[in-house]
């Protein structure tokens, strides 16, 4: 790759569903390592990676540079305080999601 | 094999991409949704991502695909059945849900329902406002959105 893009990371499935979860959030880092801009937004069960210990995948993401966003929805839904989530993650609500998947340029990829 | 039928040589150059037809309408963004609506949170997900979307302006095709083409349904009603913890307040039915989210935002929401997914599953009822496509016009709906996002499993 050489221009840098950007990259929105959508994972909806919670860090115990199975290996799955942890590699995309992984190609996440990669794309970040290499250069691109990467967010990530956690939403459904993935909300539950963003808590403090539950997922070493996000420590890297935040690590290599990338914006790390949890779903303040699927949080409340699972009776889960926004504070509880790790210090390097941003609580958002899909307005802001809403913005990112308009704005030129930004690639989203769902898992 | 004569070059025709099973067998028959692949062509070197690869099938130009689908394009929009002439005059047909450009879409922001395309949701298509397919899997089973209620083994998690995923419709509730993409709706909520196509409220948003809309309230900023933009305009949204979503294109039910799978088992998400059960929720347009002309048998499941206005409302679902009666919560037995409040079994006085109505709650819309997934018909009613869409119904209110076209009529919310006229002119910016289309909703699409997969010929071919609806009639492997006998969902061949859908209510009036959804738009029945065959999958043969796929890639051309892609081609009609600026970008399109897959959500959910086969």
């Amino acid at each position: 790759m050489t221009a840098a893009a950007e990259f929105l990371l959508v994972e909806s499935q919670g860090p115990w569903s199975g290996p799955m979860a942890e590699r995309f959030l992984d190609d996440g880092t990669a794309l970040a390592r290499a250069g691109q801009r990467v967010s990530v937004l956690l939403v459904q069960d993935a909300v539950t990676a963003a808590l403090p210990g539950a997922a070493a995948a996000v420590d890297r993401l935040a690590e290599a540079g990338a914006t790390v966003w949890v779903d303040g929805f699927s949080l409340a839904q699972r009776a889960l305080p926004a504070d509880r989530v790790v210090p390097a993650a941003t609580v958002v609500d899909m307005d802001a999601v809403a913005a990112k998947v308009l704005a030129d340029g930004v690639r989203v990829v769902w898992h | 094999m004569g070059g025709t039928g099973l067998g028959a040589a692949v062509p070197a150059t690869a099938p130009a991409p689908a394009r929009p037809r002439r005059g047909t309408r450009h879409w922001d963004l395309l949701l298509i949704v397919t899997g089973a609506p209620y083994g998690s949170d995923m419709l509730t997900t993409a709706l909520r991502l196509a409220q948003a979307v809309l309230r900023r302006g933009g305009s949204v095709r979503i294109w039910a695909c799978g088992y998400t083409t059960m929720v347009t349904q002309t048998h499941l009603g206005e409302l679902k059945p009666p919560n037995l913890r409040h079994p006085d307040r109505p709650y819309p039915s997934m018909p009613t849900v869409v119904r209110q989210l076209l009529a919310g935002f006229p002119g910016q929401v289309g909703w699409i329902g997969c010929t071919a997914c609806s009639g492997e599953r006998g969902a061949t009822h859908h209510i009036e406002e959804v738009r029945l496509r065959s999958p043969a016009r796929f890639a051309q709906t892609i081609a009609a959105s600026t970008r399109t996002i897959f959500i959910g499993g086969a």
